[in-house]
């Protein structure tokens, strides 16, 4: 044993230098919130829960195409519509097992009228597997709720406006990304 | 349905063409001509006779611009408006017969009288303006002359 | 060998075919519009244009012949350029509302313009407008969306052949349009529908309730309808069948299909069907449970048998269920009851006849191949339309017209009157007096071939000069005798045989003069068949004189081999026809019927009588899918799965045995499975878990299906299978001539639309729409006699009853007839005919109802 070595665990240098942190991190401003006393506001644009976006008259946007169920990596969105009185299609279900999502936004992106978007809202424990599964009804509601006045339409041009709406060429497009252009 | 002399003379037309298809243009003008248009029951009456799917002869029939496809007045107007007749005119012409007779393109006169049809070129450049009148040929037309011989019409 | 080079790839070729085939033998695609294999080329769309070496411009590869030594490419950057315009010179007007449109997901020119497409058009103008038309009960048309291709167009004249819809206006005005502007009054076969490449003309049945993704089973079956056998894959969501398509290169219909097949699926999820078991208490029929009931009718059919013995027990057969079905039931009536006492609605016409030709000319005469009559040189076409019976059939007989080939009918055939035909028609019941004139000179002009002596020395009686021929039909000679040489001369010919010739007065004798014409002329039989299994039912030894595989049960030896196979006794008493059934209820002689998918209470003649036989029975069990009238009057109903909901096998009227598969789930039990329950409760055992069991043993059985299997069947099932067929058990040939006519007067007349086949197509939905109601048929010259007109309500009465109708002027109606379907509930034409059965076919005479016709409400 050197004497540097003794020195050291007689006058318990290494247990100094630690309590020294210690103290001195006692007096900085603590870094951890108090959840759920204390709530982090979402960035702008976090993928949350899901909702339906209703347009300028208080209707829902979706015309039930069905691109964001058949693009949905997790299968978790289901689609029934039918013939209405007037013979137009109206939308009759339009369901999100949210369990099953993963959040991945490609429904968002799909869309073609930006009717199915994720909100900042993420807390959302429940204490049935059924409340997770999100009726249109639901997902309206949470329209309601989580976009409501011109948040929605801000968000809308932010985040979700349909990339049909701007884009020069498809490649641009989230189907065709990373697609060359001319291969199958 | 026709009368016996349009039945006669579309059974004419249909011996001089191989098949009966090939009848169905002069056959649809004399239909025409019977009916005063081309309503369904001309068409029906035709395909009943030349043996035609009906979906077929109101195809031919509607094909071709010169059929009448509505009802017409008594006299038809076809003026031509392309390049050279628009050059010397034509145009006005359209509006005079607007005015004077209330005629307007594609149009009838209140009291059946006349149609108009504008026309794309009835190969009378020469002589443009020009314009037919039923069956019948004018050129060099103005607002004068076309007023005259309209008057012929009655 | 034709060798060309395309994309670099050597091709050889055995025959000249286009650039475009050749291009895909080789697996190489070429985007097309207006190409369909189907059709006549078209080269309208010009997206297949390629570029073809020493060429001086792009050519269209699906009009241009590939020639030896060729050089093409199909996919540079120059082609692509003209692809990509012409692609948006089709967007400058069709709108681009995928997200909406049905077809989206399907679209082919959804697809291309992914592949090649501009991403924006430059054309600012507004799009064509045009409103979408709803005005057609089943069909659609949005003609903002036609890219013009015409494939509906040519699908509608150059293969269905009903020209009903056709391109009107020109330029970029044109679109495509039935006659009316509005509703098609068609043949709604739907084929313009699978021809569209776009979401211009689109079922109405499944409109906006699906997208083509969604669709995540699809299962290829065959249609429950008639008895031509169509393959349809239905396609399903969530255990619904949304639609029936047709697949090209399937063997009987090839990618096309008739109204019935197409818009006639939507009974399988209907409402109305039957759920629970259900037996009557004190007169009501209750919900039960399936012990309940299947233990209730084991015990009582016990109970009757050890009382009154076997043959006081009938059983009707079903030519509705499959193969499986009526083998279990009909060993269930011999082994487990112990009577022969079991027939079918086959019995009304399509099991005489077919047994009255094969004893002619031998088993089997009557299954020939139903594509085979396109290359016939002749078809004679007598009593029925086939294209309205059996329309797949009768697309094949207008195919034949088109290549060339003479159709010659007796009586007026609707089906074909754009195709020239050379009509006789006679006078109403001098059938026979046409058949044995054309007889008579056909015997003298080709003479007889000497192979079947019982036929020929039939032949030999029979002597009616044309003349007189005739003058007794109301022809001119000259029409009989244009007829017998188109007849005559014919190499080929075929004869189609409908039901209204078997089921006439001296039925057999008019079968025999058209056997005689057969044999003269050496012609191919086609049986017309309404039913899809009629053939199967048949075949099946549903009959009281047939074992399974048309073994004659009256052979001992026969009878022998199946007691060895089944392990017990066989009664050797011939049983009851289906009509001797009712007599014997009447007679109180009959005290139980146990019937399985069938209603004979609707598709017997003399429907009053039936209803009032059947009340007097002590036990009358009902399988069916829905509450028919004759389930009202049981005192058991069970209810059965559906033919899209199981397994099992169809023999067509072509003898081709067909795999049908389960499209949908559902709960309950198939036909079979409910009588082995019951055969089980009542202590015989039948070891059968699926339909394959049933099949095996069926193959182990019938002498006729030996060593079949269904892995077989995958791949066809076309007679002769590997068993023996059965000949020469010939005796004498047995006819009955008709009494003379009775002149004068109206006769019933039974329509058979092609809209409707009975209990099933009454609960479709989307057939209803298109033939809603029951009418009185007649011609334009009796209705002028009676000053009646189209949509008055007439009183038709016969000696047994009357039904109300409104009347519909039909120039394809004979002046002596009033015709009247038997499909709608209450308003048969069944209903109003009296019960005369042919005696040598034992198949009820139908056009031997006189009946009046008045202004009803007077």
């Amino acid at each position: 044993m050197t004497s540097g070595k003794i020195l050291k665990t007689v006058f318990f240098v290494e247990i100094l230098k630690g309590l020294a942190l210690t103290f001195r991190t006692l007096f900085k401003h603590p870094v951890t919130r108090r959840y759920p006393k204390v709530k982090v506001p979402a960035k702008a644009g976090f993928r949350g829960l899901h909702a339906l976006a209703r347009n300028a008259e208080g209707r829902m946007k979706c015309v039930g195409c069905g691109l964001c169920g058949a693009y949905c990596p997790s299968k978790c969105i289901h689609i029934y519509t039918s013939e209405g009185d007037d013979h137009a299609k109206i939308v009759d279900r339009y369901e999100i097992d949210v369990l099953r999502c993963i959040f991945c936004g490609f429904c968002v992106e799909a869309c073609p009228f930006g009717a199915i978007t994720l909100s900042e809202h993420y807390e959302y424990s429940e204490t049935s597997r059924g409340a997770f599964y999100m009726t249109r009804e639901k997902l309206l509601e949470n329209w309601d709720k989580y976009f409501a006045g011109p948040k929605g339409e801000r968000y809308f041009k932010e985040f979700w406006l349909p990339q049909s709406n701007t884009y020069s060429s498809y490649e641009g497009q989230a189907m065709f990304r990373g697609r060359a252009k001319g291969k199958e | 349905m026709f009368s016996e002399a349009a039945v006669r003379e579309i059974q004419e037309i249909r011996a001089k063409y191989p098949t009966a298809r090939a009848a169905l243009l002069p056959a649809i003008y004399v239909a025409q001509r019977e009916f005063g248009w081309l309503t369904p029951e001309a068409y029906e009456a035709v395909s009943d006779l030349l043996g035609v799917p009906r979906a077929i002869a109101r195809g031919v029939g509607t094909f071709y611009a010169m059929y009448r496809q509505k009802p017409m007045g008594r006299h038809v107007v076809q003026l031509c408006t392309n390049v050279s007749c628009m050059i010397l005119g034509a145009e006005r012409l359209v509006d005079f017969l607007k005015s004077r007779f209330g005629l307007e393109p594609g149009g009838t006169t209140q009291d059946g009288r006349f149609s108009l049809v504008i026309m794309e070129c009835i190969g009378a450049c020469g002589t443009a303006p020009a314009m037919l009148v039923n069956d019948d040929f004018y050129e060099n037309l103005t607002e004068k002359s076309i007023e005259e011989i309209l008057g012929k019409y009655r | 060998m034709i060798t060309v080079t395309i994309n670099g790839k050597e091709i050889k070729l055995e025959k000249p075919v286009t650039v475009l085939e050749a291009a895909r033998s080789a697996g190489i695609k070429i985007p097309t519009l207006c190409y369909h294999e189907q059709l006549e080329k078209y080269g309208g769309c010009r997206l297949c244009l390629v570029e073809v070496e020493k060429m001086p411009r792009l050519q269209t590869a699906c009009t241009l012949m590939a020639a030896d030594g060729m050089v093409v490419r199909t996919e540079t950057e120059a082609i692509a350029d003209v692809r990509r315009g012409v692609l948006e010179f089709l967007l400058i007007n069709h709108p681009l509302d995928c997200p909406y449109c049905d077809k989206a997901g399907e679209c082919e020119l959804q697809d291309l313009v992914e592949k090649y497409g501009p991403t924006t058009g430059r054309f600012k103008e507004k799009k064509r407008k045009a409103p979408e038309s709803l005005e057609d009960p089943v069909l659609v048309r949005n003609m903002e969306r036609c890219v013009v291709c015409t494939r509906c167009v040519r699908m509608c004249e150059g293969v269905q052949g009903a020209a009903a819809i056709g391109v009107i206006n020109r330029g970029g005005h044109s679109h495509v349009e039935p006659f009316s502007g509005g509703r098609f009054e068609c043949e709604y076969c739907g084929n313009c529908v699978s021809a569209c490449p776009v979401g211009a003309i689109m079922s109405r049945l499944h409109r906006h309730s699906y997208r083509p993704w969604q669709l995540v089973s699809e299962t290829e079956t065959i249609c429950p309808y008639c008895g031509v056998g169509c393959t349809l894959v239905a396609q399903v969501r969530d255990d619904v069948i949304k639609r029936v398509v047709p697949r090209i290169g399937t063997p009987v219909n090839n990618g096309l299909l008739c109204s019935r097949g197409r818009f006639g699926y939507e009974f399988v999820g209907s409402k109305e069907r039957l759920t629970t078991p259900l037996i009557k208490k004190n007169g009501v029929l209750e919900q039960s449970t399936w012990e309940e009931a299947i233990g209730f009718v084991a015990r009582r059919l016990g109970e009757l048998k050890t009382r009154y013995g076997g043959d006081a027990i009938a059983g009707i057969a079903s030519p509705r269920c499959t193969n499986e079905d009526n083998y279990v039931f009909q060993k269930f009536m011999r082994v487990a009851l112990g009577t022969n006492n079991i027939d079918s609605t086959a019995r009304t016409g399509y099991a005489g006849a077919q047994a009255f030709i094969e004893n002619i000319f031998g088993q089997g005469a009557t299954a020939n191949l139903i594509p085979g009559l396109a290359n016939a040189d002749a078809v004679l076409i007598a009593g029925g339309d086939p294209t309205a019976v059996n329309p797949i059939l009768g697309l094949q007989i207008r195919s034949c017209a088109r290549k060339g080939g003479n159709i010659l009918t007796i009586g007026h055939v609707k089906g074909v009157r754009h195709y020239n035909p050379a009509e006789l028609k006679p006078n109403v019941h001098t059938e026979a007096a046409l058949l044995e004139g054309v007889v008579t000179a056909l015997k003298e002009k080709k003479g007889l071939p000497g192979s079947i002596q019982t036929l020929e020395s039939k032949i030999k009686e029979i002597h009616r000069p044309l003349d007189d021929a005739a003058r007794t039909c109301g022809v001119t000679e000259k029409d009989l005798a244009a007829f017998v040489e188109a007849l005559s001369t014919a190499s080929t010919p075929a004869l189609v045989i409908g039901k209204e010739v078997i089921q006439s007065a001296g039925g057999s004798y008019n079968l025999l003069l058209l056997s005689a014409v057969a044999y003269l002329v050496n012609a191919r039989i086609h049986l017309l068949s309404e039913r899809a299994n009629e053939q199967g039912v048949v075949d099946m030894g549903c009959a009281p004189d047939l074992l399974p595989g048309c073994r004659p049960l009256s052979y001992v030896e026969f009878r022998r081999r199946y007691e060895a196979a089944w392990k017990s006794p066989i009664p050797e008493k011939q049983g009851m026809t289906i009509f001797d059934m009712i007599d014997a209820a009447k007679a109180g002689s009959l005290r139980a019927l146990y019937v399985m998918g069938e209603n004979p209470v609707f598709n017997l003649p003399n429907a009053k009588g039936v209803e009032a036989a059947l009340r007097g029975l002590e036990l009358l069990v009902v399988q069916d899918i829905f509450m028919t009238e004759t389930a009202r009057m049981a005192d058991v109903v069970f209810p059965a799965l559906s033919w899209a909901e199981r397994e099992g096998t169809f023999t067509n009227m072509e003898r081709r045995l067909q795999l049908l598969r389960k499209a949908v789930n559902r709960e309950g039990m198939e036909d079979w499975r409910i009588v082995v329950e019951v055969a089980g409760n009542m202590g015989v055992r039948m070891h059968f878990s699926s339909a394959e069991d049933i099949f095996a043993e069926i193959t182990r059985v019938s002498p006729l299906h030996r060593d079949l299997s269904y892995e077989e069947l995958e791949k066809s099932g076309i007679y002769p299978y590997k068993g023996e067929p059965l000949r020469g058990v010939t005796g004498d040939i047995a006819v009955a001539k008709p009494a003379a006519g009775d002149g004068g007067g109206l006769f019933l007349g039974i329509e058979r639309p092609l809209f409707h086949s009975g209990t099933l197509s009454r609960r479709a939905p989307g057939l209803v729409k298109i033939y809603e109601t029951a009418v009185a048929r007649i011609s334009p010259a009796t209705a002028a006699a009676r000053s009646l007109k189209e949509g008055d309500m007439v009183r038709v009465s016969s000696v047994i009853g009357y039904l109300e109708l409104p009347v519909a002027v039909d120039f394809a109606v004979r002046d002596a007839l009033v015709m009247i379907t038997n499909n709608f509930e209450g308003r048969g034409a069944l209903s109003l005919m009296e019960l005369v059965l042919d005696p040598v076919l034992r198949a009820p005479v139908a056009d031997k109802t006189a009946v009046t016709i008045e202004k009803a409400g007077r």
